[in-house]
């Protein structure tokens, strides 16, 4: 008989699968790079030695490891409830908001302080925009793939305002963007080659699967998850789950901003985030909405991203060839795990319905 | 007359459950034939049959002197038998035009569909503008729009399966208007019911089905309704399990005057007044529909009552999102154990920490321990493998059922609410059941058992109250109180129904 929990078997089964998928990735992303004329032989060296071929690109493949996944942890708590979380990059821009505010308005603490209130102020403004898509769901029953979606816009565009007026940094030739935050507020980066992010990102994973596995609320968020009614009668407070999981979710997002924020971009433009809101998605599907492999997922297209933007120049990738290849390795991690997502967009057709009416 | 529809021998089995044993049945032409019978007694699963939804195991089908072969409803229709369903198969969010066109009226093009629509109307009044939404319609038109579907499909034999539970009384009328009208035209009309009024009014004969069997069949004006009641329930099984009378003790559960009027604004439940006391088994009967799933929301605090209260050793009983784990009194046997009941892709051990029943597991728990616990719990329910990390799905019936009783009876409850505790299960898992019911009176709990299985109400109850239409008559003593006037109450005839043997005078 099977059991609930994913057995040593499955495991196996999952590693073997996503090894295929890379190796197929490999294969179809050669295609696109002969087609450029690229040594495909150097490419694929080069794409590994800027990935983990040195202590400074494991450095950076862990810095783009960081938000992706700490929005995905959000994202994953959402799915375990059967809720779609797409306001991974409004809940980033706020946090990083959040954290920008603090951290240059107090910038006479001491640095340790200083950067836990960043993070803390980060987790405030994620939180704020997640509660406030939890609110809608719980309160007026609105679809929270509509919510989250519209709250992106929303946080971007307070952030591209400030930018550009309010919080401009005054040298800084026109460019919307702030001041640089103050030095002693960057994460540190231990032994050249942990950022302090990557802590975070292992004790965020850690918190995640504690609170799905090993208590009743993750009992209940799971139970959700797998259709209201039984919750409901067993005397679930469903809309309180629901709205928990959004401000979860937020928190986890802020997180994400502040933490790119303080341990790598230095400062906040409206061009902050390359879509990390949506790649959490991604990494939150391909990590089967689970805790630890949210993790994997995460450190694996963090390594991906980094490697092949790394590989860029010296390999003469195209740019247009690199995003592609970055897609098609995404792509068939995803296809790998098809099942969990097509559930996962079969609930989010229902809840769309529900709102609908 | 020729039989324009005969059955003959007709079996169908569900794994052990046989769902219809050697039926037979007949449908003259130009005749509205009512179908009688309790839940579960073959009635669906025989016009299942017709209708090419369920291929029977054995038996012979002829419609109109030829047999056939009905593998789906494709068939049957080709054959000339159609289906109207209670509930319209139609997309809410299509127009009625497009809705015919997609049940297959006319030739494919939407000329050809309403030159079909416009033949059907010479003879039978759509009334619906064309261009309406379904979802605007009410559930009448509805399912006027299967008749003329159906119709217009060159029908001849229509299945009505318990259209009136559905409508209002204005409706019933216009539905019987139309049914005369079909039968006029020449084809015949089955007529699913558990109305025994509506039955008399409508039908020119009328068959019985029992526990899978025909019981028989008559004409309508040569038999009365206490006749049909006694077919329809017939005698106990098993008389003689229940053991003892109810017990004087305080009432632990107390409804008064409770009322619920539904989402469509229908007084699905009429003040129903309702104690239950410890040491007693108190059974509720009624053919489904009449109330039962909105009592039973109101007794475990799902949905408060529209009017009235529930109480619990005397105070109000909270919803059930309210409940603190130290005061759970109340145990809950839903309806639908896999919907409402279990998670099913969950394992049981958090299936059993799901809600407020279990003892306190602290902040973050010890999964070994959870796992511990719930396996001792597992084990004292006897079910079978009492392995707490498999999943709820995989259990059988009888097992899902026992995972929930035993996280219910987790906090010793004083009171528990069932409903159809036993549906669906095979015997052995019914009888198990039933023990731990009069096991749970002789400790003292107070037992309110709601159940359209008329035999589970008889063999455990020590009280039994009927509901019909939202009202609940009784309870009554079971021992003042007989099948047979438990019928009549189900039916919607009052218990002192004198049987008339000239028949028909009722009404």
């Amino acid at each position: 008989m099977r059991r609930a929990l994913t057995g040593r078997g499955d495991t196996v089964m999952l590693i073997v699968r996503t090894a295929a998928a890379l190796v197929g990735a490999a294969l179809v992303g050669a295609i696109f790079l002969l087609s450029d004329g690229v040594d495909l032989i150097f490419a694929f060296e080069e794409i590994l030695n800027q990935s983990v071929g040195s202590s400074f690109a494991i450095k950076n493949s862990l810095i783009d490891a960081v938000p992706i996944t700490l929005v995905g942890l959000g994202v994953a708590v959402a799915f375990r409830a059967g809720i779609f979380n797409l306001g991974g990059e409004g809940q980033i821009y706020m946090g990083a908001l959040a954290a920008v505010l603090v951290v240059l308005n107090l910038s006479g603490l001491p640095g340790p302080l200083l950067i836990l209130l960043g993070l803390a102020a980060g987790m405030v403004g994620g939180g704020l925009w997640g509660g406030i898509a939890g609110g809608l769901r719980s309160r007026l029953g609105l679809s929270e793939i509509i919510t989250t979606i519209m709250l992106n816009f929303i946080a971007f565009w307070i952030v591209s305002y400030l930018v550009r007026g309010p919080i401009q940094d005054p040298g800084g030739a026109g460019y919307p963007y702030t001041e640089e935050i103050p030095a002693k507020a960057e994460l540190p980066v231990i032994g050249g080659m942990i950022p302090f992010g990557a802590i975070l990102l292992v004790v965020a994973a850690a918190v995640v699967w504690v609170l799905l596995e090993r208590t009743r609320m993750g009992i209940s968020i799971k139970s959700l998850g797998a259709g209201e009614a039984a919750g409901r009668f067993a005397g679930l407070k469903v809309e309180r789950t629901g709205f928990n999981v959004l401000l979860i979710a937020g928190l986890l997002g802020g997180l994400a901003g502040a933490a790119s924020l303080l341990g790598n971009e230095g400062r906040l433009s409206d061009f902050f985030s390359p879509g990390w809101g949506f790649i959490g998605v991604m990494t939150a599907l391909i990590g089967r909405g689970t805790a630890v492999g949210t993790l994997v997922a995460g450190l694996m297209i963090g390594f991906l991203t980094s490697g092949i933007s790394g590989a860029q120049s010296a390999a003469g990738i195209p740019t247009a060839t690199a995003q592609i290849l970055l897609g098609v390795f995404v792509l068939f991690l995803i296809i790998v795990n098809t099942d969990i997502v097509v559930r996962h967009l079969r609930r989010a057709a229902f809840s769309l319905r529900r709102a609908e009416r | 007359m020729p039989a324009l529809v005969r059955m003959n021998g007709i079996v169908k089995k569900f794994g052990d459950f046989t769902a219809t044993n050697n039926v037979d049945f007949e449908v003259e032409g130009g005749e509205v034939h009512a179908l009688l019978g309790e839940n579960g007694a073959g009635k669906t699963t025989l016009m299942n049959i017709l209708y090419g939804l369920c291929i029977p195991d054995r038996g012979r089908i002829e419609v109109d002197g030829r047999e056939v072969e009905l593998n789906g409803p494709a068939d049957a229709i080709e054959a000339g038998v159609g289906m109207v369903h209670q509930h319209p198969l139609l997309v809410d969010r299509l127009s009625v035009v497009e809705n015919l066109f997609l049940g297959g009226v006319g030739n494919g093009t939407e000329r050809g569909m309403r030159e079909a629509i416009a033949e059907v109307e010479a003879r039978f009044p759509l009334d619906v503008e064309p261009g309406a939404l379904v979802e605007d319609l009410p559930m009448s038109k509805r399912q006027r729009i299967e008749i003329v579907r159906c119709l217009a499909r060159g029908v001849r034999v229509l299945v009505l399966d318990e259209p009136t539970a559905v409508l209002t009384v204005d409706e019933v009328g216009d539905l019987f208007g139309e049914m005369r009208l079909l039968v006029e035209s020449g084809h015949s009309v089955i007529f699913i019911s558990h109305k025994l009024s509506e039955v008399s009014r409508i039908s020119d004969r009328v068959s019985v089905l029992r526990g899978g069997r025909m019981v028989g069949t008559w004409r309508t004006g040569e038999t009365n309704p206490g006749a049909l009641a006694e077919a329809m329930v017939g005698e106990p099984v098993d008389p003689a399990r229940r053991a003892g009378g109810p017990r004087a003790g305080r009432a632990r559960l107390a409804l008064r005057g409770c009322s619920v009027v539904d989402e469509d604004g229908q007084d699905v439940l009429q003040g129903v007044d309702l104690d239950v006391h410890e040491g007693e088994i108190v059974g509720i009967a009624g053919v489904e529909g009449n109330g039962q799933r909105p009592l039973a929301a109101l007794t475990p605090g799902v949905q408060p009552p529209t009017r009235g209260e529930i109480l619990l050793d005397g105070d109000r009983l909270p919803p059930v999102g309210e409940w603190r784990r130290r005061d759970v009194k109340l145990g809950r046997i839903p309806e639908d154990r896999r919907k409402e009941g279990l998670t099913l892709d969950a394992a049981l051990w958090e299936n059993l920490l799901t809600g407020p029943q279990c003892p306190d597991t602290g902040r973050v728990f010890s999964k070994k321990k959870m796992v511990e616990r719930a396996r001792v719990l597992l084990e004292e329910f006897g079910v079978s493998p009492p392995d707490p990390l498999l999943e709820a799905g995989q259990l059988s019936g009888g097992n899902q059922q026992k995972v929930i009783f035993a996280r219910e009876l987790w906090s010793d409850p004083g009171v528990v609410v069932a409903v159809n505790p036993t549906r669906g299960l095979d015997l052995r898992a019914q009888r198990e059941i039933h023990e731990r019911f009069l096991a749970l009176r002789g400790q003292g709990v107070a037992v309110l058992v709601i159940s359209t299985d008329l035999d589970e109400v008889t063999a455990l109850s020590d009280r039994i109250g009927v509901l019909y239409a939202g009202r609940l008559d009784g309870p009554h003593p079971a021992d003042e109180i007989d099948r047979k006037e438990i019928g009549l109450l189900m039916a919607g005839l009052s218990r002192q129904t004198e049987f008339d043997t000239e028949g028909g005078g009722l009404l």
